[in-house]
């Protein structure tokens, strides 16, 4: 079922909870009362077609973006996806990492082999922060300059040899799947791990690595099929403006 | 055991909710995508690695889209046709491994798929019965956790580069892991390397 305007911003979580931290990254809380999904983007001041398609493709991985999508600016999709890291690097991760604490302190006779589930996470939060920088530090501020120079019509030299040099092409193809780690983590949890005794807070925790592999993969989604192609495209009309 | 996977390639919403629903409900079978036409097929290939590929014929004589060679001889055992109408296009095979037509009755349907359902579970079995890590691949393993490259294994064990490669990609498949932490996570837990080794 698509999310739509006149439906009741209430019912929308209702039935997909897993929504729940997407629409805080829009800046929306809660205590919608009967409001429906245009009135509340209305008055959170959030971009109300925007919303529909990152909140459609989050719940639906078979939603096809409506065209719309492509007329949202750069910096909207910039925007939100700095949002998104900010959850990963202060919400999501500090908290399995309290959870992991937890296990440690509670699981005295495996906690030599529960180590090394927190010394792996250490090393994927770097992984994870790493990747997080590099897009923040080089990749959007490039994607930045170049819708800039785009709806000017116009390239310097400058910006012609840092396409040429590296191309938003050249970011889709390094782009490393973060997730990978996160699969070895869950399965060694799941298969590796001698028995342990706090059930509830590996469940916990193993139910979080879940929903973030989600919200990798999604947040992904959003970078291969709507960032890469839109930005790829300007590059191209702007190679040609400057060979003319 | 995972599941085989379907991705499938139909351009009628109907038809493509039809089979997938129906491929769905088949035990050990899932649709893990769906197409509307072939722009997405390398790299929904690369990233899903399907076990079958259900394509709408008619697509399928896009031929130059299908310029990749390596996925059209795949199809002869993972290209599952769909045939519409009363075409005689489903009477020729098209290079394909089955072809089902949307006129087909419901237990043709189901019993095509099954046998091919059947035949790579059966395979699977086989493999999978040998989670086991041999002792060849417990010694790889230990180098790997020790953060040697394939390369600098090879030269130790006096094997090719090649065959350490292939060792790799099974003790992946056994394990389900696959980055080199994981895998050093793994080896610590069985007790194939101490962590006073790793210093």
């Amino acid at each position: 079922m698509n999310i739509t305007p006149d439906m009741k911003m209430a019912d929308v979580l209702f039935h997909n909870y897993t929504l729940l931290p997407v629409v805080s990254r829009f800046n929306i809380k809660l205590g919608f009362g009967d409001k429906t999904v245009s009135e509340v983007c209305r008055n959170s001041d959030v971009n109300l077609d925007f919303f529909l398609e990152i909140t459609n493709s989050y719940v639906d991985e078979d939603y096809i973006p409506q065209k719309e999508l492509n007329t949202f600016p750069v910096s909207l999709i910039v925007q939100y996806l700095k949002k998104t890291h900010q959850y990963y690097l202060e919400e999501k991760i500090p908290e399995i990492e309290r959870n992991i604490q937890r296990v440690l302190d509670a699981e005295k006779t495996i906690n030599d082999k529960f180590s090394l589930v927190e010394n792996f996470f250490t090393e994927y939060k770097q992984e994870l922060t790493n990747h997080i920088n590099r897009e923040e530090a080089n990749v959007h501020p490039y994607v930045l300059e170049i819708e800039a120079a785009a709806i000017k019509n116009e390239i310097n030299k400058s910006l012609h040899s840092k396409i040429r040099k590296y191309s938003i092409n050249d970011f889709a193809s390094e782009h490393d799947n973060v997730e990978e780690k996160l699969f070895d983590l869950k399965n060694i949890i799941i298969k590796y791990l001698p028995p342990c005794n706090s059930s509830g807070l590996c469940n916990s925790i193993l139910i979080e690595l879940f929903r973030l592999e989600k919200d990798l993969n999604a947040h992904a989604n959003l970078e291969d099929k709507v960032l890469i192609p839109k930005v790829a495209a300007m590059e191209e009309k702007l190679l040609a403006l400057y060979k003319a | 055991m995972e599941r085989i996977k379907f991705v499938i390639i139909e351009k009628s919403y109907l038809i493509r909710k039809g089979i997938a629903s129906i491929i769905n409900r088949i035990e050990h079978a899932t649709v893990v995508k769906e197409l509307e036409n072939l722009d997405e097929i390398n790299s929904a290939l690369l990233k899903y690695t399907p076990d079958f590929i259900v394509v709408n014929i008619g697509i399928l004589s896009d031929i130059d889209t299908f310029r990749n060679t390596e996925i059209k001889a795949d199809l002869s055992q993972t290209g599952i046709g769909i045939a519409s109408g009363n075409s005689a296009e489903k009477e020729k095979k098209h290079g394909l491994r089955e072809i089902i037509s949307t006129l087909d009755e419901r237990d043709d349907i189901y019993n095509k798929l099954q046998s091919l359902i059947r035949e790579k579970v059966d395979s699977r079995h086989k493999l999978s019965q040998q989670t086991e890590l041999s002792e060849r691949e417990k010694t790889i393993l230990k180098h790997v956790a020790k953060g040697l490259t394939n390369k600098e294994i090879a030269e130790k064990l006096f094997l090719s580069a090649h065959t350490v490669i292939t060792h790799r990609k099974n003790i992946t498949n056994k394990l389900g892991i696959k980055t080199i932490s994981g895998l050093t996570v793994y080896a610590i837990l069985n007790n194939i390397i101490s962590i006073g080794d790793l210093e």
